[in-house]
């Protein structure tokens, strides 16, 4: 076809055009349909539980988890040496109870960061909340440091000739009252840097777990019902921490106030 | 078409009222809220991108709560914080990532998006650099990048242009018009001219309540004869700055050129003047009348205006 032919019917397309009138409510309407179906073709996608887990490890800093590791290790190391001494048993324990009373404010600060960095706010409004985020840290955590507290728990008991759930006792209630400290010092302070205040509540803990080395009663048979106990009691304060934890940044005070 | 409706939405902290019953049906285009320090702007974005719980009140998103939608709301929204947050010692590409990663975007189009957006907004060169190396004004462009990520219909923006100099202000404000096509955009901003420019709506916010909302045209034509300009001895200019709002001074050789606002004619060969939107926003969070209009005697606390029009309005 001609340029001239094509000019002449596009002319006589114009003019056939201005007879007629657009419903502009029409048009609207179809265009909000066109628009509502594009929307319903956006192909959403819905994180699993392990890529949630793998997002976290990526991106996170890795020292969080590699410390308690690190500590742990070095923990069983200065133990096999004094384990060779005559005369070493009860000091084992309490300087693995010291130890790992230490390696839980790893897992504080790692929470903590999100919030000092002002990253709540901001991951508050992603798809994968911040409560979600705060969740799988803690899981992240837990699970490093509760497998490193099953090989100690092993080890030592080997080196003790103990059972391994009284060792077991004896090394999770320092770890978790310890985390109830951490978690309160976090709750309640709320300061911008909480590193130095979590190394000081870790140092704390440390010495106050050593220093049951004074009292050899502590570590005596009668006193493994103290020991359950305060293990229990650990637990369901822990637990109240971490509920009041996720209340506090679900309804937004944990993750708007405060940290300004 | 999308809508975002605040029913009786309240926030009290302790014995501050923050946001105070506001009522708001919120439709595709872009919203400029305006208000002083304090007046509830951001507490109602933190309300409105459920990250912060209302006292009572709901805000509905096509007749849905927003706290039941939960993940499936926040998969609509983009936001930047007034406090923008970043890990120090991430790099710029990775953090986008990383905040694509939660916006929960498909991995195939991560990169591509992170791509396109640290080059929309003059980051793409400096993307393997540690955002704690970046200005005041590259932090706020990747917090604008962020928002976009996962194209949301939803945009709310804290403060988006602090920090900014004007050219890229203007950059973004060209940004926001394109982005805003079928979107809700909501900003929130001392700095009147962004919303001038871009605003389809424009809310003004004061003490947690809203005390005004329209077009531009509709928000300005409530100050006419409010708007005042004269030509005056500096003694005489001293004065009146010290009793009225002034949105804008210069100096014309030995005489002050004034711009006052005031509900009476300041000084006899006072002209009436167009109103623009600074003037609006001196009505009404400078002045303190009773009335919340503007009066004469009432002293003003003065507020003097660059010629750029941004200090005297920015916080």
């Amino acid at each position: 076809m001609k340029r001239k032919d094509k000019a002449l019917l596009k002319k006589e397309f114009v003019n056939l055009q201005s007879g007629f009138e657009i419903d502009q409510g029409k048009r609207e309407r179809a265009l909000a349909c066109i628009r509502g179906g594009v929307r319903a073709k956006k192909i959403n996608v819905s994180p699993s539980l392990i890529r949630r887990l793998y997002v976290q490890i990526k991106y996170m800093e890795k020292w969080y988890l590699l410390f308690p590791v690190l500590l742990s290790a070095g923990l069983l190391g200065l133990m096999r040496i004094l384990s060779r001494e005559e005369g070493w048993r009860m000091e084992l324990l309490s300087l693995l109870s010291a130890g790992v009373a230490f390696t839980g404010i790893f897992g504080a600060i790692s929470v903590s960061r999100i919030f000092a960095n002002h990253m709540g706010e901001l991951e508050a409004s992603c798809f994968f909340h911040v409560g979600e985020i705060v969740a799988v840290r803690m899981i992240l955590s837990g699970l490093v440091n509760g497998v490193m507290i099953l090989v100690c728990a092993f080890v030592l008991q080997g080196w003790m000739r103990e059972e391994l759930l009284k060792v077991l006792v004896y090394i999770l209630t320092p770890f978790l009252a310890s985390n109830c400290l951490y978690f309160a010092v976090f709750l309640f302070l709320r300061e911008k840097n909480m590193v130095f205040a979590f190394l000081a509540a870790g140092v704390v803990c440390a010495c106050l777990w050593f220093v049951l080395l004074c009292l050899p009663w502590a570590y005596e048979e009668g006193m493994l019902a103290a020991w359950m106990l305060l293990l229990i009691v650990s637990v369901i304060v822990f637990a109240a921490e971490i509920c009041l934890m996720l209340r506090q940044v679900r309804e937004g005070e944990m993750v708007c106030l405060h940290w300004n | 078409m999308l809508t975002l409706e605040l029913n009786h939405l309240r926030k009290q902290y302790k014995n501050k009222v923050a946001v105070a019953d506001l009522s708001l049906r919120l439709e595709e285009g872009v919203y400029g809220l305006l208000g002083a320090n304090g007046a509830g702007k951001t507490t109602l974005l933190r309300m409105l991108c459920d990250i912060l719980k209302p006292t009572s009140g709901s805000v509905l998103c096509n007749g849905t709560e927003v706290r039941e939608m939960g993940g499936e709301y926040r998969r609509l929204l983009g936001y930047l914080p007034q406090d923008f947050g970043y890990y120090p010692e991430m790099k710029a590409e990775r953090y986008m990532r990383y905040l694509a990663e939660l916006k929960a975007l498909p991995p195939d189009l991560i990169r591509s998006k992170t791509e396109e957006l640290l080059r929309l907004v003059e980051l793409y060169e400096v993307r393997n650099k540690k955002i704690k190396t970046f200005s005041g004004g590259m932090l706020r462009r990747l917090g604008i990048a962020q928002a976009m990520l996962n194209d949301p219909e939803i945009l709310i923006l804290d403060e988006p242009t602090a920090g900014l100099d004007p050219k890229e202000r203007i950059r973004f404000r060209n940004i926001i018009s394109s982005f805003s096509r079928n979107r809700i955009v909501i900003l929130s901003t001392h700095i009147v001219s962004d919303v001038e420019y871009i605003a389809d709506q424009i809310l003004l916010m004061k003490q947690g309540e809203l005390i005004s909302q329209g077009d531009l045209h509709q928000i300005t034509e409530k100050v006419r004869g409010c708007v005042w300009e004269c030509v005056t001895e500096s003694s005489q200019a001293q004065e009146l700055n010290e009793r009225y709002a002034i949105s804008n001074l210069r100096n014309c050789g030995e005489k002050v050129s004034l711009r006052i606002v005031a509900k009476e004619k300041p000084v006899e060969d006072a002209v009436p003047a167009e109103p623009n939107l600074e003037d609006v926003y001196l009505f009404y969070f400078t002045m303190k009348a009773p009335d919340g209009g503007c009066a004469l005697g009432v002293p003003a606390r003065p507020s003097v205006q660059t010629s750029d029009g941004q200090d005297g309005m920015s916080k």
